[in-house]
């Protein structure tokens, strides 16, 4: 059930960088220094996209879906006419969970376009579709992540997502060796960056690909889809096995 | 056949709190009303048959299936929970229509059975607006239409009159008078007793986690034949009657209530009482308005069943 307040939530987080947008062009617009041959602006912009949306909306419209998507049932006792039903309980997890991720996908990639128009575009369509590529995988694999955190601590959730966000997907996502390899995070900066195709200028390329590129985004190849894939089938596997074990407490009284 | 509910010592242990005690039962095919106090373990056999609980110990099968994770046996059930819960978000419609639809119907099969369902519990009139906005009686009405829309073998029902106004409760009893005399078998959980024994003179009562009993009043009272009846004679010279009652065979006490011309007699032989009152009042003279036994209700049964400990 994709509904209720949560959804008024959501839909603000996701206006907020419009209207930041829109307050900075009514405000005169962007005002970028110029070096030629390298598109200050277009960089700038597809930053602020790339973070704003698949590094923290995302994350945070997941964690409130996600988190609650058994959970938010078992709270407002609703779980009980989804599971003394014949659907299997695997079923409904991921009948709810797909349904979830694709209105999650749907305003997020809608709210990041039209966020990618007020930027001006930045750096071609190429970068239009790094960003809703690494966009969809966040709300595909966040919200099964969040969804297996809501099943293990479904009172605390919303403060260990936030801190799984922080600690994991934000600081341990840049720490080098096999560490950040764990981390969603990583795979999806790779995803951006590969898709993107960036063309960085010869002076600072040398120095990102050898110094910055092997923590920030040095996944290469199939692993940047088929690695999140892995992590969110993971986790709605443990989900569906912890639903599938456990006696909820699906109604009150004795 | 199977059975309705087949329960070899069952027990369910929530930590230290017992919420049935080695329970062993068999019921047939049916109505059966299931009563007790609150807190007495009714809600945990419910859990328990509904698949949402699994024994600490013993077995549990119902329509000879074992209930727990078993889709295809929640498919021959239709469950109406106590609690309050809905998705306010939804109109009465579509809370039916998406629980039809997980039950396994095709869109258009659980359009049908939707309206089919709604119009069955009187939720047609309402059922376009959202369930936000409804009453309890509405609400249970609603709730009670989606365990019925999969046409499901078992009922269960778990205190579906609460909250409803009296109109409501009367229809909601037929109706489910109505589903026994289809050949559906129900479950049906209350603490009124009146309302079960308005729908169904097969029940279990169950106290402490434990069934006290299982039957019909008439079996109730055959086991517990050493319970004493209290009769109520209403004549015109109570305490007349009284003399000649007093000490005789079967007989373990008389109270006379003058004032309203009332005798009660308190008997463990009732059959017998009753054969031979008749005789005495027609020796003594005594003008004889009405016999009744208060212990043909449940309550009184219940009361006797477990004493002071309601």
């Amino acid at each position: 059930m994709v509904g209720g307040k949560k959804i008024w939530i959501v839909a603000l987080f996701l206006s907020l960088p419009l209207l930041l947008l829109g307050g900075v062009l009514a405000s005169g617009g962007f005002d970028f220094p110029e070096e030629e041959g390298v598109d200050i602006e277009g960089m700038a912009m597809s930053a602020f996209l790339y973070l704003m949306y698949p590094q923290s909306l995302c994350i945070l419209a997941c964690l409130l879906y996600g988190a609650s998507l058994l959970a938010g049932e078992i709270e407002d006792k609703t779980l009980v006419y989804l599971f003394a039903r014949r659907m299997p309980r695997w079923k409904v997890l991921l009948g709810k969970y797909l349904a979830t991720t694709a209105v999650l996908a749907g305003m997020t990639l809608t709210s990041m376009s039209l966020a990618y128009v007020l930027c001006g575009r930045p750096m071609g369509s190429k970068m239009w579709l790094a960003v809703s590529a690494s966009t969809a995988t966040a709300c595909f694999t966040y919200t099964a992540v969040f969804c297996l955190l809501g099943l293990l601590v479904p009172r605390r959730a919303i403060p260990v997502g936030l801190i799984y966000a922080v600690a994991v997907e934000g600081f341990l996502s840049v720490v080098p060796a096999v560490v950040n390899e764990l981390t969603t995070s990583y795979y999806l900066r790779s995803m951006a960056w590969q898709v993107a195709g960036v063309e960085l200028p010869a002076k600072i390329s040398e120095d990102f690909r050898r110094e910055a590129q092997p923590f920030l985004a040095g996944a290469g190849g199939s692993a940047v889809f088929w690695v999140p894939a892995l992590f969110a089938l993971g986790a709605l596997g443990v989900s569906a096995w912890v639903i599938h074990r456990r006696q909820w407490p699906l109604t009150e009284g004795v | 056949m199977n059975a309705l509910l087949d329960c070899q010592a069952v027990t369910k242990l929530y930590g230290v709190v017992i919420g049935v005690n080695d329970l062993t039962l068999t019921l047939e095919p049916g109505v059966h009303g299931l009563l007790g106090p609150n807190g007495a373990g009714k809600s945990t056999l419910i859990k328990l048959i509904t698949g949402q609980l699994l024994p600490t110990a013993g077995e549990i099968r119902v329509l000879g299936e074992n209930p727990w994770n078993n889709p295809r046996l929640l498919g021959r059930i239709g469950y109406c929970p106590e609690h309050d819960a809905f998705w306010k978000f939804l109109t009465g419609y579509q809370f039916v229509h998406t629980l039809a639809q997980l039950s396994g119907l095709g869109r258009g099969p659980a359009r049908e059975a939707t309206l089919s369902a709604l119009e069955r519990v009187g939720a047609l009139g309402f059922k376009d607006k959202p369930m936000s906005t409804y009453s309890k009686g509405m609400r249970q009405r609603t709730k009670l239409a989606q365990s019925l829309v999969h046409d499901p073998d078992l009922l269960v029902l778990d205190e579906p009159l609460s909250g409803t106004d009296p109109v409501g409760r009367h229809e909601l009893m037929d109706l489910i008078g109505e589903l026994g005399a289809e050949g559906k078998s129900v479950l049906v959980s209350s603490h009124v007793m009146h309302e079960v024994q308005a729908m169904t003179q097969r029940f279990l009562l169950i106290y402490g986690g434990r069934v006290l009993a299982a039957g019909d009043v008439q079996e109730i009272r055959r086991l517990l034949y050493e319970i004493p009846h209290r009769i109520r004679v209403a004549c015109d010279r109570p305490g007349e009657l009284a003399r000649h009652l007093a000490g005789g065979d079967g007989v373990d006490g008389v109270q006379t209530d003058a004032e309203r011309g009332e005798l009660w007699i308190t008997t463990r032989e009732p059959r017998q009482l009753f054969a031979a009152l008749p005789r005495l009042a027609a020796q003594t003279g005594v003008a004889l308005r009405e016999l009744g036994s208060e212990d043909e209700s449940l309550d009184a049964v219940f009361e006797y069943l477990v004493g002071d400990g309601i």
